[in-house]
C-alpha cells in the first residue's frame, strides 16, 4: 500500500479504503436485495401494490404510476394518504365529491416521490427499496471515508473535489431536485 | 475438442438469441406498441415476468461480457424497444443494472490498482453532475423525443464501436499542467507482458469537457457510459487501455449513482423489474466470463452490433409512432393501459 504522494505499483491508502467500503456495501446491498425480493415474490410479506397489477402499471409513465399508487393503493389513514387528500383539496377545491381519474389530476408534486417510500417499508414491495438505496448510497460513504486522508497528506485538490462530489450526490439523493412532468 | 466446444458455444448463443427474438414476449411487446390488447401474460400470470426478465437479462449478461459492452447499453434499447415497459422505468432499471455491474467490479479493480481513484475523481465530479442534469431533462421530455434520441444515440454507439481504435499504451510525451497539478499518474503491473507500466495523461481539459456530454447522455438515457468513457480516457487523454477500461467501470459506480437517485426519487423503480434484471445480468456476467475463454470474440462483437442496430432502429420506429399519435391527438398507448380495466381508481371519498 502506498503511503506517499509519489505513484507506486500499489494502490494508495485512500483507494484501498474506498474499495473496502464499496465491497462491503455492495455485498450487503445485494444480499439484502435477494432476501427482500424473496419475501415479496413468495408472499411472505404483503405488498402495497398487488402482484397482479404490476404488469399493467409498468407500461404507464412514472407520473401516472405514482398517481395510481397514491390514489388507489395507499390505505386511508396513512400519513401519505392524508397528504394526497390535502394536495387534491388545495388543487381542486371545486371538484370535491366528484370522481377523479388517475392521471387526470396534476398534483404539484407527487406525494410518493423522494423518500416517501421510507414510510411504506412495512410493505414487501417498498421493502425492496431499502437495498436499492444502500447500493445507490454506498458511494457517498466511500467518499466520506477517504476525505480525511487526502487533507492529512496535503492533497487539498482531491479532498475538495471529494467534498463537492458528496454534496452533489447528497443533492441527488435528497429528492429536492424537481422534475417537470411530460 | 476445443473447436467442438467453440462450435457448440456459438450454436448455443445463436439459439438463445433466436429464442428471445421469437418468443411470445417479443410478440407482445411489438403488439403493445401498436394497440392495447389482450397480453400474452395476463395479470394473474404475474409470476412469469420475473422469470422472463431473469432469462432475458441472463442472456444479455453473457452477451454483454462477450461483446465487451456494459449491461445498460444492451438493457435500455432492448427493454424499451421490445418489451411493454415504459421508458421511464427502463431507464431507471438500466442505470441500476450498470451501477450494480460497476459496484461488483469496482473493489477488485481498485485493489489491483487498475482503476485509478485519482483519475476518476475529477472525471466523476463532472460526469455525475451532468448525469443529474441529464436525468432531470430526460424525465421532463416527452417519451417520443426520448425514444427518438435514444435510437439515434444507440446508432451512434454502433458507429463508435465500428470505428474506434484502441491503444494498449498510448504515447504521452508529457503530462499536461492540470494532470500534473492533480498528480493523475500511476504505475501498474501488466501480467501479460510482465512489465511495470508508468502512465500519465494529457489533454485533460478537452477530456473533461467531453465528460460533460457523456454524463448528460448517461443520465438522460440510463445507458451507463462505458462505450464513451473508454475511448475518451484511452484515445484522447492517453491512459493505458487497461487503466481506461478499469477506471471507466469504476467511474460508472459514481456517475450512475447520481442519475439513479433522480430516477429513484421520481418513482421510476419497480422492484419486480429491477431485482430479476440485476440478478439475471449478474449471473449472465459470471457465465460470460467463463465462456470468454472459448467464444469467438469477432462473432460476438458482430452479434452485439447487430442487436444494437436492431434496437436502435426499433427505438426510432417506436418514437416515430408515438410522435404520430401525439400529432393526431390520439391518447398514447401508455395512457390506454394506465388504468387496470378491472380496477378503476377509487373515487375520493373523504370530505
Amino acid at each position: 500500500m502506498s503511503t506517499t504522494n509519489a505513484p507506486t505499483k500499489e494502490a494508495s491508502i485512500e483507494q484501498l479504503q474506498y474499495a473496502r467500503i464499496l465491497e462491503k456495501g455492495m455485498l450487503a446491498g445485494l444480499f439484502l436485495m435477494v432476501i427482500t425480493f424473496a419475501l415479496y415474490v413468495f408472499g411472505v410479506t404483503k405488498p402495497l401494490i398487488p402482484l397482479q397489477d404490476i404488469s399493467t402499471l409498468w407500461a404507464t409513465k412514472s407520473g401516472v404510476y405514482l398517481t395510481t399508487v397514491e390514489n388507489k393503493y395507499i390505505p386511508e389513514g396513512h400519513s401519505l394518504k392524508v397528504r394526497v387528500h390535502a394536495q387534491q383539496d388545495a388543487a381542486t377545491p371545486q371538484a370535491q365529491g366528484h370522481e377523479s381519474r388517475a392521471g387526470a389530476h396534476h398534483a404539484p408534486r407527487h406525494v410518493l416521490s423522494g423518500w416517501a417510500w421510507f414510510s411504506l417499508l412495512g410493505y414487501a414491495d417498498f421493502l425492496n427499496f431499502l437495498p436499492v438505496a444502500i447500493l445507490a448510497g454506498i458511494t457517498i460513504i466511500c467518499y466520506g471515508v477517504i476525505i480525511p486522508g487526502f487533507f492529512a497528506r496535503g492533497d487539498m485538490a482531491m479532498g475538495i473535489m471529494a467534498i463537492v462530489e458528496i454534496g452533489i450526490l447528497v443533492l441527488a439523493a435528497s429528492g429536492i431536485l424537481k422534475v417537470g412532468g411530460h | 475438442m476445443q473447436r467442438n466446444i467453440k462450435k457448440k458455444v456459438g450454436v448455443l448463443l445463436a439459439s438463445l438469441v433466436c429464442t428471445i427474438m421469437l418468443s411470445p414476449v417479443w410478440t407482445l411487446a411489438q403488439e403493445v406498441t401498436a394497440v392495447a390488447q389482450v397480453p400474452v401474460c395476463t395479470p394473474d400470470d404475474w409470476w412469469k415476468w420475473p422469470l422472463i426478465l431473469l432469462g432475458v437479462t441472463f442472456v444479455m449478461g453473457i452477451i454483454a461480457v462477450l461483446g465487451g459492452v456494459g449491461g445498460g447499453v444492451l438493457y435500455v434499447p432492448i427493454m424499451s424497444g421490445f418489451f411493454p415497459f415504459h421508458i421511464d422505468f427502463v431507464r431507471g432499471t438500466g442505470l441500476l443494472v450498470a451501477l450494480c455491474g460497476a459496484l461488483a467490479a469496482g473493489p477488485g479493480l481498485l485493489k489491483a490498482n487498475l482503476a485509478s481513484l485519482r483519475l476518476a475523481l475529477p472525471v466523476a465530479l463532472i460526469a455525475s453532475t451532468m448525469a443529474i442534469v441529464g436525468a432531470v431533462v430526460g424525465l421532463a421530455m416527452p417519451p417520443h423525443i426520448v425514444q427518438l434520441s435514444l435510437g439515434a444515440t444507440i446508432l451512434g454507439i454502433v458507429a463508435i464501436m465500428l470505428s474506434a481504435k484502441k491503444s494498449a499504451v498510448p504515447d504521452v510525451p508529457a503530462a499536461d499542467a492540470l494532470s500534473s497539478a492533480l498528480r493523475i499518474c500511476g504505475i501498474y503491473h501488466d501480467y501479460a507482458t510482465k512489465q511495470d507500466i508508468n502512465w500519465k495523461i494529457h489533454r485533460t481539459i478537452p477530456g473533461l469537457m467531453l465528460f460533460v456530454i457523456i454524463g448528460f447522455m448517461a443520465g438522460m438515457f440510463g445507458l451507463g457510459a462505458g462505450w464513451a468513457n473508454v475511448p475518451v480516457l484511452n484515445l484522447l487523454m492517453g491512459a493505458p487501455l487497461k487503466i481506461s477500461v478499469a477506471t471507466s467501470k469504476f467511474l460508472l459506480s459514481i456517475t450512475d449513482t447520481s442519475a439513479a437517485w433522480i430516477y429513484f426519487n421520481q418513482g421510476c423503480i419497480i422492484p419486480m423489474m429491477v431485482v430479476p434484471s440485476l440478478i439475471g445480468i449478474m449471473l449472465g456476467s459470471f457465465v460470460g466470463v467463463r465462456l470468454l475463454k472459448v467464444a469467438k470474440p469477432g462473432f460476438i462483437r458482430w452479434m452485439v452490433i447487430f442487436v444494437l442496430l436492431f434496437s436502435g432502429g426499433k427505438a426510432i420506429q417506436k418514437g416515430y409512432q408515438e410522435y404520430q399519435k401525439v400529432n393526431n391527438n390520439k391518447p398514447a398507448v401508455s395512457q390506454q393501459v394506465a388504468i387496470p380495466a378491472q380496477a378503476p381508481v377509487e373515487a375520493k371519498t373523504h370530505q
